[in-house]
């Protein structure tokens, strides 16, 4: 029953960004555009495959959005329980990248001169300025 | 969303976030997905990808004229039973009828997770095996 393209189920992963993976893991090796190509709609079945089966377990543990668990448990009863790891790693580690950035935004913050000095030290200088200007005005 | 992968982020993940949550969210029955979970899913799919390439190359014929072909890729589908469930897009691929010498017509049926795909023409020289 083919039909023509619907908008949705179009979308893919960028090319570039398939090839670049490829490349990486396959350093000179050729690569035809139809495998290439094949690559990309598989990457698209992989993506649907785990968010149906992620959603599934969802349901089921009563919650409304699909969470990391979930995704991991999905991962595991499909048959890529050897991923897990790598992929926690890696959520590990944008973890604390995150973290180390909201810290080092806070310590700046707390490095910042009160508003009631700032106003302080903008009323002196306009004291100065005006005395500036009064004593060019005697010369 | 954009804000939390900038920086350091943005190496440990190479596929755009955003096109993942939306390819997800085609499926009408996925209401919500935690950020946490979309990126876990984008590092499982990079991995697929690196796994599916490798396993191919090593187990198919492409290898000897140092190429990974479509036929290495189908054989994974076929013989792996972790990807058995790529095989309803390889054959639904793989279902050329010749109209004339120079034309194939493909034609792309129901994948195994009840998505569509298109009806391509394709023209060009035809390899049977």
């Amino acid at each position: 029953m083919a039909s023509s393209s619907g908008n949705d189920d179009d979308l893919t992963i960028p090319r570039a960004a398939i090839n670049k993976m490829i490349k990486e893991t396959l350093p000179n090796v050729r690569v035809a555009n139809d495998a290439r190509e094949l690559v990309v709609n598989c990457c698209t079945e992989f993506i649907h495959l785990i968010s149906s089966e992620a959603n599934e377990i969802c349901n089921k543990s009563e919650k409304k959005t699909i969470s990391p668990e979930h995704v991991i448990q999905a991962l595991e009863s499909l048959g890529f329980g050897s991923y897990i790891s790598e992929v926690k790693e890696v959520l590990q580690e944008c973890k604390t990248v995150a973290l180390k950035r909201r810290k080092a935004n806070s310590r700046l913050e707390n490095l910042g001169i009160p508003e009631e000095e700032l106003l302080r030290q903008q009323q002196e200088l306009f004291a100065k300025v005006s005395e500036a200007s009064l004593l060019m005005q005697e010369i | 969303m954009a804000a939390r992968l900038s920086g350091g982020e943005n190496r440990l993940v190479s596929l755009p976030l955003s096109r993942i949550r939306v390819i997800m969210k085609s499926s009408p029955e996925v209401s919500s997905i935690n950020q946490d979970a979309l990126f876990l899913t984008a590092k499982a799919t990079e991995l697929f990808v690196q796994y599916l390439a490798a396993y191919s190359y090593k187990h198919g014929k492409g290898k000897e004229k140092n190429a990974l072909t479509y036929s290495d890729l189908s054989h994974t589908a076929e013989e792996c039973e972790t990807f058995q469930f790529l095989a309803g897009i390889y054959s639904m691929m793989v279902k050329p009828v010749c109209n004339t010498q120079n034309e194939i017509l493909l034609l792309l049926n129901y994948s195994p997770t009840g998505h569509q795909y298109s009806v391509y023409h394709w023209t060009g020289t035809c390899k049977l095996h």
